[in-house]
């Protein structure tokens, strides 16, 4: 007989956490997929453009709009240098040999008419208008996070780091998706600074359990080595 | 105190992996692994569908960790993922092992083990079968306390449950895992 105890070791240890060859494979296949991914959403995109364009081009044809989009589509991929507000101004000459090259056949037996005067040059010039200055921006929590992970860990700099990890949990706030994290390494910072009441009373709600089990243990050695 | 100082340096991977950065993803991946594999196992018994496990939580743990509030650390937010996507392979390795069973009574097992190591794989199946008795939830509080030997506040966290309700699961779990391995004749 064996109780169930000895089967819940058993299986604890059959499964035990160790490096294992699975590891790289596992890291390869996960390489693969995820450039697969990426190719994916790539075709997506060049399909639906090639989509939009047949389906443009077909209404095009047989509304008989095709070389007035033609043009556009020229105008749109026309050289830099162009100014961009040409459709401001008088209509270019180029407008109209513009057409023509997309379809001569068409045109060539047709006596040429002079462009018709571009709506948007007729327009008067849009009144500057002055707008309220917007908002300030809310700050960005990630990027306080990503200084102060960086004061802390790559700078190693205690002072800049608890600096940094107070802004962040300003920003945060209680609901904040790393507050608990933040509020330990601040703690670290402080009891790097040698200031080790502060550290002490922000390591207890840690060793207290008021944040469930999370450096639970940690927090409880540390708060009895500051005693 | 050592141990104690070292401070969490995977929330800062969690935000770039999160935007999508492929490196962050990886580093993850080679912080976290180990411990995601090992729990995928215990959970679903069969080593290459809980590696199938494995590769899902990490494709999909960019998009998951965008809900991360830090109810915990980062590694138990990750099993707590493979946690809530294991279904459909904890049923498919229930399956497998029915379809075996029904062939065989002998467990499968490896070829030309050491006593010790064959015996303890044995076991770990037989506890594998039995929990193929239980519904899901039970099955996952059931592993992530009593085999990974979290506290049912940590797992309660994991979960988004209360620890009242986590400790019920493993007590309901319990029992009925007695019941069946006194039914197979394995175990008291």
């Amino acid at each position: 007989m064996t109780d169930l105890d000895a089967l819940t070791r058993a299986l604890r240890e059959e499964h035990s956490v160790e490096a294992s060859s699975e590891g790289e494979l596992g890291r390869r296949r996960l390489e693969r997929a995820v450039g697969r991914g990426k190719r994916k959403r790539r075709l997506h995109l060049v399909a639906l453009l090639a989509a939009s364009f047949v389906g443009v081009t077909a209404w095009a044809g047989t509304t008989g709009r095709l070389p007035r989009v033609a043009a556009m589509i020229e105008a749109l991929v026309a050289s830099p240098e162009e100014p961009r507000d040409e459709r401001h101004a008088a209509a270019p000459p180029s407008a109209v040999p513009a057409i023509a090259s997309v379809a001569p056949t068409a045109i060539a037996s047709e006596p040429i008419e002079p462009p018709p005067p571009p709506v948007v040059s007729a327009a008067p010039a849009p009144k500057p208008t002055v707008r309220p200055a917007p908002p300030p921006p809310p700050p960005d929590v990630d990027a306080l996070y990503r200084e102060a992970h960086a004061a802390h860990f790559d700078r190693k700099d205690p002072a800049a780091a608890l600096a940094a990890w107070d802004r962040y949990l300003a920003a945060a706030g209680p609901s904040g998706r790393f507050t608990l994290e933040a509020r330990y390494n601040r703690a670290l910072a402080l009891l790097r600074l040698g200031r080790r009441d502060e550290a002490r009373a922000a390591l207890e709600p840690f060793a207290r359990g008021e944040y469930g089990g999370y450096r639970r243990d940690d927090a409880t050695r540390l708060v009895e080595s500051l005693r | 105190m050592d141990d104690a100082v070292a401070s969490e340096r995977g929330p800062d991977a969690c935000v770039r992996a999160a935007r999508g950065e492929r490196d962050a993803l990886f580093e993850l991946y080679e912080a976290h692994h180990a411990h995601v594999r090992a729990f995928a196992r215990r959970l679903v018994g069969d080593e290459a569908l809980a590696e199938d496990l494995v590769h899902d939580v990490f494709l999909a743990l960019p998009k998951a960790l965008e809900s991360f509030r830090g109810e915990c650390s980062v590694r138990s937010y990750i099993v707590s993922v493979a946690a809530k996507r294991a279904q459909r392979w904890i049923r498919t390795a229930a399956r497998r092992r029915a379809m075996e069973s029904r062939f065989s009574r002998e467990p499968i097992s490896g070829p030309s083990l050491p006593d010790e190591s064959a015996q303890r794989r044995e076991m770990a199946e037989i506890l594998s079968r039995a929990l193929d008795t239980l519904p899901v939830d039970q099955r996952v509080a059931f592993v992530l306390c009593e085999v990974e030997e979290r506290t049912s506040t940590e797992v309660g966290a994991m979960l988004g449950e209360k620890a009242a309700t986590i400790r019920a699961r493993v007590k309901l779990a319990k029992t009925k895992l007695r019941e069946a391995l006194a039914k197979d004749g394995g175990a008291s």
